[in-house]
């Protein structure tokens, strides 16, 4: 099991204590967070991916108690084995988009593979555009380069927080094939987290969350 | 691509914000470095001045007066001392050289000094054209007189460039044209002490011996008929042992309506003379090269006590003298601190806002794995490259601005050498560590905050 969640909770003040259903993800799997805005969808995949240490419970990643190991390797093992898609789609406007994609590998001290790199931008049809800087381009294309950075060194789990939800009917499915294939491609698993209902018939594996914020007020 | 390269594609993202505060860096700089270079150049151009001169010996007044006067022909001379007196230095124990002085005339405001070849020495003089002088009136000119050999001129008496007091028996001939020294030599014209001497022995024998002799006496700072610095002229006039009309010295109560009085002022200028031989028999300022530095202790301290001649050490009064310049000096300098720290001020203004705006990229870099060191290190590098074109631009800037005020203020030329405010100097090093040590400084909280960011709590939120 790559990774695994334990009675997590999250208490954060200012906010209401959030507590989530136990979680588990394998490589190759693709699980739905599903569930209404205020149910801690992003949350609970901060504390997933080592941003947030719960408050109870615990996280294991390969095994270990990922809160265990030091903020350092934490921000190592996130950098190199998760990649990230959000739902407003987080490129540096002062890069271009060669630059955001390749930003994955700097920033997880991987080396650059700018083969894949050249590939992946290929792939996802950005060639003509790799040189501009993402306000020049496209919501489609931005889309298109925040997944390529996301993938590029071949995560073990592939997080996506409303990949979808900002999207029209036809490139909210087109996002979803999109991530789909480069999970397949690589071999990642697929996490993805939304209350669009419009792609829930793709997922086997669906975990609700409910809006807790009503409970505690 | 490391943090270098994000700090670069964040300053190139916003020109405007990035060169505004590269600009504060470097005017605060620019301040701060033209201050220094402009006053190391002239402490250095007033110890090249008097290099080799270890003790000025002049008439009693004023020591400081005496060695403007003598050392950088600044300032009017306080009146004379007899030939004896510099024989009598001379042949002191303690002293190595002893170069008399001669003042009195000028040339379109170049003065002429009366002293030996060694003066020139002093200087390290060389020769652009010509040679040294060997006979009375002939003369050497220095590099910014502008006189070329062979040329005759006639000095005329005083200092002052407009000056109507012709000496006219006698014409100087050019004998040599030296090359320049940054030293007040280039503007100097040296001939022999006697030259000096016997124009004003002679002045009233042969110099404008036509003119109306019924004239006030004019006031006069004039060695061949001062003898004794005194505040009471008046009164030593009226009382005067000698009779001024058996003195041939009236033939130089000549009208001098352009003369200009404010030069005459406050200085000795009473014509009670010893003897009419004696005017030959003078010098304005003995310039001593002591042995040992026990000497330059001790020498000065015993001529003061003991002679009726004052002497004076150049450095010591020079260092009086600029340190009571001083406060013009420490206010520039305050002016320069506060632009510096305005300069801080700006780029902690615009790190701390362009961090809030840039809050979501930097918690993206965290979520690629990056650690907030490396955020912080981000923040830092970009406050550093800012400051760092900031202060190195201000160093130039720092550099053009000496330059143009030395070569603007003609007092400054022959003390600085305006070629060495352009070349690279030690000191810009440190202020260019400075302006980088600054921007640092004001970076550090932004980058603080920048390393801190909460990222789960931002990307909740997510991106407006």
């Amino acid at each position: 099991m790559f990774l695994k969640s334990t009675n997590i909770g999250v208490h954060r003040k200012g906010s209401a204590s959030l507590s989530f259903p136990d979680l588990s993800v394998d490589t190759g799997d693709s699980v739905l967070l599903l569930g209404p805005s205020g149910s801690g969808k992003t949350t609970l995949l901060s504390a997933l991916a080592g941003l947030l240490k719960p408050s109870e419970g615990s996280v294991q990643i390969e095994g270990n108690d990922f809160y265990a190991l030091s903020s350092a390797k934490r921000d190592q093992i996130r950098g190199q084995n998760f990649g990230f898609v959000f739902q407003t789609l987080h490129l540096l406007p002062s890069l271009t988009l060669r630059q955001n994609i390749a930003l994955a590998a700097d920033m997880a001290k991987a080396s650059p593979d700018e083969g894949r790199l050249d590939k992946l931008i290929k792939d996802l049809g950005l060639t003509d555009k790799a040189h501009r800087k993402p306000d020049a381009l496209s919501q489609g294309e931005q889309q298109r380069a925040a997944i390529a950075r996301a993938v590029l060194l071949r995560p073990k789990v592939i997080m996506a927080d409303e990949p979808t939800s900002a999207l029209d009917d036809e490139n909210a499915q087109k996002v979803m094939d999109l991530l789909e294939a480069q999970a397949k491609d690589t071999g990642a698993a697929l996490l993805i987290a939304t209350h669009d209902n419009r792609i829930t018939n793709r997922f086997k594996n669906i975990i609700t969350l409910t809006d807790q914020t009503k409970e505690v007020a | 691509m490391n943090a270098l390269t994000l700090a670069v594609a964040s300053i190139k993202s916003r020109p405007l914000h990035s060169s505004l505060c590269m600009a504060a860096v470097a005017a605060g700089i620019a301040l701060l470095c033209a201050v220094f270079l402009f006053s190391q150049s002239v402490a250095a151009g007033f110890a090249r001045n008097a290099q080799g001169i270890d003790i000025v010996v002049g008439t009693k007044g004023s020591p400081l007066q005496m060695v403007l006067s003598s050392v950088y022909h600044a300032d009017i001379p306080a009146g004379n001392i007899t030939m004896a007196d510099y024989e009598e230095l001379k042949r002191s124990r303690q002293v190595r050289q002893a170069i008399p002085l001669a003042l009195g005339d000028s040339y379109k405001g170049f003065r002429m000094v009366g002293a030996t070849p060694a003066y020139l020495d002093l200087y390290k003089a060389e020769f652009k054209n010509g040679g040294v002088f060997s006979k009375p009136f002939e003369t050497v000119a220095g590099a910014h007189t502008g006189l070329a050999v062979g040329q005759e001129i006639a000095v005329t008496h005083g200092f002052a460039a407009n000056s109507d007091d012709v000496h006219d028996a006698h014409l100087y001939k050019i004998t040599g044209v030296l090359k320049p020294t940054g030293t007040v030599l280039d503007k100097l014209l040296v001939t022999q002490v006697a030259s000096v001497q016997q124009l004003h022995a002679g002045h009233s024998h042969y110099d404008h011996a036509e003119e109306d002799e019924e004239k006030e006496p004019e006031e006069h700072n004039h060695h061949s008929h001062d003898d004794e610095h005194s505040h009471d002229h008046h009164e030593d006039h009226q009382h005067d042992s000698h009779d001024h009309e058996t003195h041939d010295h009236e033939a130089h109560e000549h009208d001098e309506p352009a003369h200009d009085e404010s030069e005459h002022e406050g200085h000795d200028h009473e014509d009670r003379h010893e003897s009419d031989d004696d005017l030959a028999g003078q010098v304005t300022a003995v310039l001593i090269k002591v042995r040992s530095p026990v000497d330059l202790m001790n020498l000065p301290r015993k001529i003061n006590e003991s002679s009726n001649v004052m002497a004076a050490v150049p450095s010591y009064e020079m260092a009086r003298f600029t340190k009571s310049l001083g406060i013009g000096k420490q206010l520039v300098i305050v002016l320069g601190i506060g632009f510096v720290i305005l300069a801080a001020l700006m780029l902690l203004a615009s790190l701390a806002s362009g961090l809030s705006l840039r809050r979501y990229d930097l918690a993206v870099l965290r979520v690629l794995g990056a650690a907030p060191a490396r955020l912080f290190a981000t923040v830092m590098a970009e406050a550093a490259m800012i400051s760092g074109a900031g202060a190195i631009i201000g160093v130039i800037a720092g550099h053009l601005i000496a330059y143009s005020a030395v070569i603007s203020i003609e007092s400054l030329r022959g003390l600085v050498l305006p070629g060495t405010l352009l070349a690279p100097n030690v000191t810009d090093i440190w202020f260019i560590l400075l302006g980088v040590g600054t921007g640092l400084f004001a970076a550090f909280v932004p980058s603080l905050a920048a390393a801190r960011t909460d990222i789960a709590g931002l990307l909740a939120k997510g991106r407006s």
